[in-house]
């Protein structure tokens, strides 16, 4: 049976502080961790863990429009706000995953002679991620 | 694409004095046509198909044709690079971001008893909306 829930980034939507900066995406990573400790005593056979908080990351990678910066703009270093991403779109129904707060932890632009310009960002999760619908 | 080409290189007045006027055709020259003349070509590429915005990555062959010898072509086929190695299109509706030779070419053809030569160059033209 084929399986139709699999899915490209072609239609994802993302947008950081209010900016939408899906335009000239090639890709978002999103990697969410948590904290560990390591619980393990003496007799134990076997490692046991218990868990603390969860952190997480979210980078984005995408070409720089030299005609209006407005992704490079909202991507400042240090810049706070809400990420929300939409990994099929904004239709009515499809997934929307929310961070009330994400910070621009690193940003950089790589300039090839001979290809064309991409931008780059990590953002820091600073809040956990809402998992609803648009 | 094409009639940006076509506007650049009829543009350059060094290039249509050397060739007495817009001798210059996409795909086929008519026939008949006194040489020298220029012929532009798409010949590949295509979208690149990496983010949301449209983005194309074609190759275009340009070329001299010259019945008096080489060294004709070849010198139109210098001034045809100083018009597009690394120089700037106008395309309606979309962004040129780079154009530059890539790759050379030069061999003569016989047809009728006359030798023609053929000087000229693949050209990568990257757009994007």
């Amino acid at each position: 049976m084929a399986n139709t829930g699999r899915i490209a980034g072609k239609d994802l939507y993302v947008s950081f502080g209010g900016v939408d900066v899906s335009g000239d995406f090639t890709t978002i990573t999103v990697r969410e961790e948590g904290d560990l400790v390591d619980v393990t005593a003496g007799a134990d056979a076997y490692h046991y863990y218990i868990t603390l908080r969860k952190d997480g990351t979210i980078d984005y990678r995408g070409f720089y429009d030299g005609a209006t910066e407005t992704v490079w703009d909202a991507i400042a270093v240090l810049t706070a706000g809400t990420l929300i991403i939409g990994p099929k779109g904004t239709t009515a129904t499809y997934p929307k995953w929310t961070w009330n707060r994400a910070i621009v932890q690193s940003r950089g632009a790589e300039l090839p002679f001979d290809n064309a310009v991409t931008v780059d960002a990590s953002f820091q999760m600073s809040s956990t991620c809402t998992e609803g619908t648009w | 694409m094409g009639s940006a080409i076509y506007g650049k290189l009829a543009a350059g007045t060094a290039l249509t004095a050397k060739l007495g006027g817009t001798a210059i055709y996409n795909t086929l020259a008519p026939q008949g046509t006194a040489c020298p003349y220029v012929i532009f070509s798409l010949v590949g590429g295509g979208d690149d198909n990496t983010s949301p915005r449209r983005a194309r990555s074609t190759l275009w062959t340009v070329k001299a044709v010259s019945t008096v010898g080489p060294l004709e072509a070849g010198q139109i086929d210098d001034l045809v690079d100083d018009l597009l190695h690394q120089g700037a299109l106008t395309v309606t509706g979309w962004g040129d971001y780079w154009m530059a030779r890539e790759s050379d070419f030069a061999f003569p053809e016989t047809a009728g008893g006359v030798v023609y030569w053929h000087t000229g160059a693949t050209y990568r033209v990257r757009v994007a909306e």
